[in-house]
């Protein structure tokens, strides 16, 4: 069976004004087997994707499915030859139920006189996760209220509601948790066991190899390279990705704890009911502290609660520098912290406004001068020199944040904290949805901010980067604190997933 | 890397469109409109809409609306002239701005802290004001003392009209609440992100639209000489008006500068001063008005996205360069 072909892409092009996101694209995707598309941000992965499923029209090019030729106009169309995707970015409609978001194109089907049958509706999502094993997701809360993980398991069983054939991933893996992708691992291995095909587009490029079958290198929209996935190299991958050799190390290379004595920041008995209870801790100066925990364990409110966005916290947070209590947002900027959040794009970035505008929106307090002046000339050089020491690719600082790719977005974002004289930080997955170029920056620059005696509380869904860069890992399990764990004697995986368990 | 000068129409829009609409009835009357009393009257016209625009801007740029302008106008007039006729005339300037600030509190208050829509919120704020000013003013009419009838001199008015845009462009373009408003415009949970007390600011926001409004009531009951229970009505469109034809956008956000509202109050008191002068009737005139508005604002809402794309387009070529 493996040799039949399911997708054929042919010669496919495609320009967004002078940029050609697809150029020439040519590959062959065959049945019971998973192709993954590796690349940088920018590479033109997603649009390729996009066309497939219809989202947006080649220029030129033909796709053929099961022999025919196949030019579908929209996702409906799609669809109904049998192709679904699970979009990059968050689709669902929030203010609906997970019920409803599932079915939205098929409401005649649960009709019931004139009203909508919900409960047929919700029973047959269910049967529906229950089909490919996957852990179900509360279904009758506004699917805005669900965590990014579960609302990704619900686009995916939305995408299997048509029983596709031919299912695109695009980085879905990102936004779960590791339980949760050997999940996925187990669901991919099912579905194309039935001779369907997926195309799979990852960052994680360990991933990639394991999960893959074959492998696309795109580069600036055109195909450098495919082949087995087993006949990659990783370094080799990489050097196909960037088009140039990328250096060894990416993690800390050292093995010992090290940090400081004096502590930054104190947590005692810090206790949300239902997301994050008695969790104590003391950051210390030029620590690295790793937060790691399963997909419910609490990891991400945790830092909402410590930066204090969560309803009905207790315990204390004490800055020990200046002795002063955290309790509202505002008091962990003027103690000199700072909390990024995991969904970069709804609470951290103003999307279509300008990169400047972004970059200087957190140091405004600090910028004003007397009367409130805020001088446009400092602020203006504030943005130059966080664009400038971050290596922000853009046009300049008038260019528009959301047409910026996800490193580049993800630059902007801690260049704007990092150019402040901070203390301390609390980043909440700070390479996610970002390309191995940028996520090697980023950690060079975590590196050289603990150097200069930085406290930063890494919570991230990923174990490699928490065991590469932490000093010391707590690990939290159903909501509660399990254990700490030292990088000097601690760091293997089946100590963590131990305690993760 | 070289600068060069760019035309972006999106900036320039709202100075086309008066312009446009100068030239338009310029021609229409036979320059008629262009008569040095005509003139004057624009002018008087455009000085309180203008006035109660710099403080809705403010809200405006969050995104959020308040309709209470015209209400404020009426009570804050109303409540001035009666504390002016029981004690002296200048008791009348406390008194209006003192409702007007609290007004926006008010407002503000139950948007920020109770999370109701802006717009529900201002809406039933209007009736009851509305409902209030009938109350008070009981088919009388009030008249302005005459002590405070130097508000309504052409040289008074038009120094105040530059302090008060001057002042405006300052805390909305060069202080950090400006930056805020936007910022809210633009997206709430990134300011909240930041450490902002957002609630604060949104209060602060609601309190300076209700302000000016207060000082626009001053001008508007200055110009026509009293107070009675139908003065203002209508007053907050026109205001909404002069912000969204001038190119704010209806979302708020960066687009939001002051500069749009400067020509976009003189442009609709344009309009409506054209229309008449060609003799057109009320109805046509609200018709047209509205037209021209809803061109206006599909305009530049049209032509913002087109800027966007035009900066992609910019970048990849910068990009293409550099690799080059």
């Amino acid at each position: 069976m493996a040799d039949q072909i399911m997708l054929k892409v042919e010669n496919v092009c495609k320009s967004f004004g002078p940029t050609k996101a697809s150029n020439n694209v040519n590959l062959v995707l065959k049945k019971g087997t998973v192709l993954g598309l590796a690349g940088e941000n920018g590479s033109g992965k997603s649009t390729l994707a996009s066309m497939i499923c219809g989202m947006q029209r080649k220029d030129s090019g033909k796709f053929y499915k099961d022999g025919k030729e196949f030019d579908p106009k929209n996702p409906g169309d799609a669809k109904k030859h049998g192709v679904a995707m699970v979009v990059q970015e968050l689709g669902v409609v929030g203010p609906l139920t997970g019920a409803i978001n599932m079915f939205l194109g098929e409401m005649e089907k649960y009709k019931k006189g004139p009203l909508v049958d919900l409960k047929a509706m919700q029973r047959d999502a269910y049967k529906q996760f229950d089909q490919w094993n996957l852990p179900h997701v509360p279904l009758d809360i506004p699917a805005g209220e669900l965590q990014i993980e579960q609302r990704k398991l619900m686009e995916l069983a939305r995408a299997l509601n048509s029983n596709p054939d031919f299912l695109v991933l695009d980085e879905i893996s990102q936004a779960l948790s590791q339980d949760n992708r050997d999940v996925l691992y187990k669901f991919i291995k099912k579905f194309k066991e039935g001779g369907r095909t997926i195309l799979m587009i990852t960052h994680d490029l360990e991933e990639m190899v394991e999960i893959c079958d074959e492998i696309a290198v795109l580069r600036d929209g055109e195909v450098v390279e495919t082949r087995a996935s087993s006949e990659y190299s990783m370094e080799e991958l990489k050097r196909l990705m960037i088009g140039r050799e990328v250096s060894g190390d990416y993690y800390r290379d050292d093995q010992e704890e090290s940090y400081q004595k004096e502590v930054i920041l104190e947590v005692k008995d810090l206790n949300v009911p239902g997301k994050c209870e008695h969790i104590s801790f003391e950051l210390h100066k030029g620590e690295i502290l790793g937060i790691c925990g399963l997909s419910d364990a609490g990891i991400h409110e945790l830092g909402s609660a410590m930066f204090g966005l969560e309803e009905g916290r207790t315990g204390s947070l004490v800055v020990k520098s200046s002795n002063t209590e955290l309790k509202k947002p505002g008091d962990m900027i003027r103690t000199r912290g700072a909390y990024l959040s995991k969904d970069r794009d709804a609470h951290g970035l103003m999307l279509d406004d300008s990169v400047g505008d972004n970059l200087i929106v957190p140091s405004v307090r600090e910028l004003s001068g007397a009367l409130a002046f805020l001088s446009p000339i400092k602020t203006r050089r504030l943005a130059q020199e966080a664009s400038e020491a971050f290596e922000v690719k853009a046009s300049g600082l008038g260019h528009i944040i959301r047409r910026l790719s996800g490193g580049n977005k993800q630059k902007v974002n801690l260049s704007r904290w990092l150019i402040q004289d901070l203390d301390y930080i609390i980043l909440d997955c700070p390479t996610r949805g970002v390309d191995i170029g940028v996520k090697a920056y980023i950690y060079s620059v975590l590196k050289e901010a603990k150097a200069k005696g930085l406290g930063i509380i890494m919570i991230s869904d990923e174990l490699a980067e928490a065991m590469g860069m932490s000093d010391r890992i707590l690990v939290m399990k159903e909501h509660r604190q399990e254990a700490i764990l030292s990088r000097t004697c601690d760091f293997t995986e089946e100590k963590i997933m131990e305690a993760m368990l | 890397m070289k600068k060069k000068f760019r035309f972006d129409i999106n900036t320039w829009l709202p100075v086309i469109i008066f312009v446009l609409i100068a030239a338009i009835f310029g021609i229409a009357t036979k320059g008629q409109l262009f008569g040095p009393t005509n003139m004057m009257n624009i002018f008087n016209q455009s000085v309180s809409v203008l006035i109660a625009g710099l403080g809705l801007i403010f809200v405006a740029a969050m995104g959020s609306t308040n309709i209470t302008g015209g209400a404020i106008v009426a009570v804050a007039g109303t409540l001035g002239c009666i504390a002016a006729e029981r004690s002296t005339g200048a008791i009348m300037i406390p008194v209006a701005l003192v409702i007007g600030i609290a007004t926006g509190c008010f407002s503000g208050l139950i948007v920020s802290k109770f999370k109701v829509n802006s717009f529900m919120v201002t809406l039933a704020v209007m009736m009851a004001f509305r409902a209030f000013n009938t109350l008070l003013v009981n088919d009388k009419a009030y008249i302005i003392p005459d002590s405070m009838r130097f508000i309504n001199n052409d040289v008074f008015k038009i120094v105040s009209v530059i302090v008060l845009v001057a002042l405006i462009v300052y805390v909305f373009h060069y202080t950090r609440l400006g930056t805020y408003v936007r910022g809210i415009g633009e997206n709430e949970m990134a300011i909240r992100h930041c450490g902002v007390d957002v609630d604060k600011v949104k209060i602060a926001a609601f309190a300076i639209s209700g302000l000016l409004a207060a000082v626009a009531a001053l001008f508007t009951i200055a110009r026509v000489g009293g107070t009675n229970n139908t003065i203002g009505s209508g007053f907050e469109m026109r205001i909404m008006m002069a912000l969204y034809i001038g190119g704010v956008p209806v979302r708020g956000g960066a687009g939001s500068k002051v500069y749009k509202l400067v020509f976009g109050a003189p442009t609709i008191v344009l309009l409506e001063n054209g229309l008449v002068l060609c003799g057109a009737s009320g109805g046509v005139t609200q018709l047209i008005r509205g037209i021209v508005l809803l061109v206006a604002v599909w305009l530049s809402g049209y032509l913002a996205k087109k800027f966007v794309n035009v900066g992609v387009a910019a970048a990849q070529n910068q990009k293409k360069v550099a690799a080059q």
